[in-house]
């Protein structure tokens, strides 16, 4: 082909600078709405003001945390249908796999994987990922992380034993298709069963302290003297479980994929 | 002034970064290369929307409360020199379908390889219309 | 109140850069590797936009399952675009 740009390259590039001058025009005369300044939008400046607001409690989520408070509080909608386009995402991922899901990888393969210096390190690797990752998903109500970071963090490791050992050792390690199917399913029915537990009080969907005009007392803070944050702690966990399960999930299945396609490549 | 200026440039090469991938997307023939525009172009859009959210004084600090027992002069502290929480929750959650929308178009991609021997989009456009498959 | 801008402006700009070289180049493992150097740009960039949270989710997806998905995707088709 033609090598070094072309000449509707040049034209489409200088016509994205051209755009891209245009937009900056607009940012700077504020049509683009928020810019940054010494203040902040009023919704931002109300959650700021609410998250941990311990002198006045009408409208707090009982998280100094203020970005997990509006994940799993004040917009807990939002995050739950976010859920079900990543559950649909995997799930359209797996519908490509020829031959379906209910092939199973063997666990007698060998390891054909690098040195054993590689293999001991990213075991080694691997295990401090898990429990960083376990880490961030617990503690995401009080510090950064939550269930969205934990369950990312978590899919390193078994990526690493694949790229080290091979994917018979994780197998052999009890990671299987069926297994991480169960357990994102019972991160999701954990997700349904915190969130409407608030309905049988006369509550609303997803609530999580005492509200104006809602008859539940909210879920504990403060269990003598263990902080436990609402019900942020196990929104998080649950999380945590389909996150990391729906990735976990995706690697198996680009194994199958690979057994699917024949060896080519 | 110079605050201004400096604001005004990050928003520009955020934009070109979008405007560059944008064209990835378009012009390029090759689908993997597609999809690494693609994730370029979700890089830029989310890191618009959480400069949207900084807060312009000297020592602003980020949406979480550094004590869980708190006082009046920690609260206030917080409360007027926090970032904006709002656009960091709504990116976390676009950052991770982003991810599963990735793996999605990648298993594409090996599938239509497989198909048609070709990662190349129009190539691929030409065997289908020539009906052979 | 100039100094974190100066950062933004730094960082934004690699940023810039390293995806324009990704876009351009024909070889697809130097583009991922590329396009990991943008993620590290801009991870950067969320540190001094104080977005903790997004910071450590972005660590684990920019520089660990992007890269990895794409690689992947390119020993399985082909590694040269045209």
């Amino acid at each position: 082909m033609r090598g070094g740009i072309s000449r509707s390259s040049a034209a489409i590039i200088s016509l994205a600078i051209a755009l891209s001058l245009i937009l900056v025009y607009f940012a700077a005369k504020g049509g683009l709405g928020g810019h940054p300044s010494a203040s902040i939008v009023g919704i931002g400046q109300f959650i700021v003001n609410n998250t941990y607001n311990v002198f006045n409690r009408t409208y707090w989520a009982g998280s100094p945390e203020a970005v997990t408070s509006i994940i799993w509080d004040y917009r807990g909608f939002d995050t739950i249908f976010e859920t079900t386009v990543l559950f649909a995402a995997v799930m359209a991922a797996l519908l490509l796999v020829p031959g379906g899901i209910r092939g199973r990888v063997q666990g007698a393969g060998k390891d054909e994987g690098l040195t054993l210096i590689v293999k001991t390190a990213s075991k080694i690797i691997s295990c401090i990922v898990v429990v960083l990752a376990l880490n961030l998903a617990l503690r995401g109500y009080i510090s950064p992380g939550g269930g969205f970071a934990g369950g990312s963090s978590y899919a390193i490791a078994p990526l690493l034993l694949i790229a080290g050992l091979s994917v018979f050792y994780l197998v052999r390690l009890g990671y299987r298709l069926s297994r991480a199917i169960g357990l994102r399913t019972l991160g999701l029915v954990g997700l349904v069963v915190v969130s409407s537990l608030p309905l049988l009080y006369m509550g609303y969907i997803i609530q999580n302290q005492a509200k104006p005009g809602s008859m539940f007392p909210g879920y504990p803070v403060f269990l003598g003297p263990l902080y436990l944050g609402g019900s942020l702690i196990y929104m998080n966990v649950f999380e945590f479980l389909v996150v990391s399960m729906e990735f976990i999930i995706i690697f198996i299945a680009m194994f199958l994929l690979d057994r699917g396609c024949g060896g080519s490549a | 002034m110079l605050s201004g200026i400096l604001v005004l440039y990050v928003y520009l090469t955020l934009f070109l970064t979008g405007g560059i991938s944008v064209y990835g997307v378009v012009a390029k023939r090759n689908i993997v290369k597609k999809i690494i525009a693609l994730t370029i172009f979700n890089d830029a859009v989310n890191t618009i929307a959480i400069f949207i959210g900084y807060r312009l004084i000297p020592r602003p600090l980020p949406p979480i409360m550094p004590t869980i027992y708190p006082n009046r002069q920690v609260y206030s502290a917080f409360i007027s020199s926090s970032v904006d929480p709002l656009p960091q929750a709504l990116v976390i959650t676009a950052i991770v379908i982003g991810v599963a929308v990735t793996c999605f178009l990648a298993f594409l991609a090996i599938r239509l390889y497989d198909r048609f021997g070709t990662t190349d989009y129009q190539e691929i456009k030409r065997l289908v219309r020539g009906g052979k498959r | 109140m100039i100094y974190p801008l100066l950062l933004l402006c730094f960082f934004s700009t690699a940023g810039m850069i390293s995806s324009y070289l990704a876009i351009r180049e024909k070889d697809l493992l130097r583009a991922i590797a590329l396009s990991a150097v943008q993620s590290i740009a801009f991870a950067l960039l969320y540190a001094v936009l104080l977005a903790p949270d997004i910071l450590l989710v972005y660590l684990a997806v920019g520089l660990g399952i992007y890269p990895i998905i794409l690689i992947y995707t390119v020993k399985k088709t082909r590694r040269y675009e045209e």
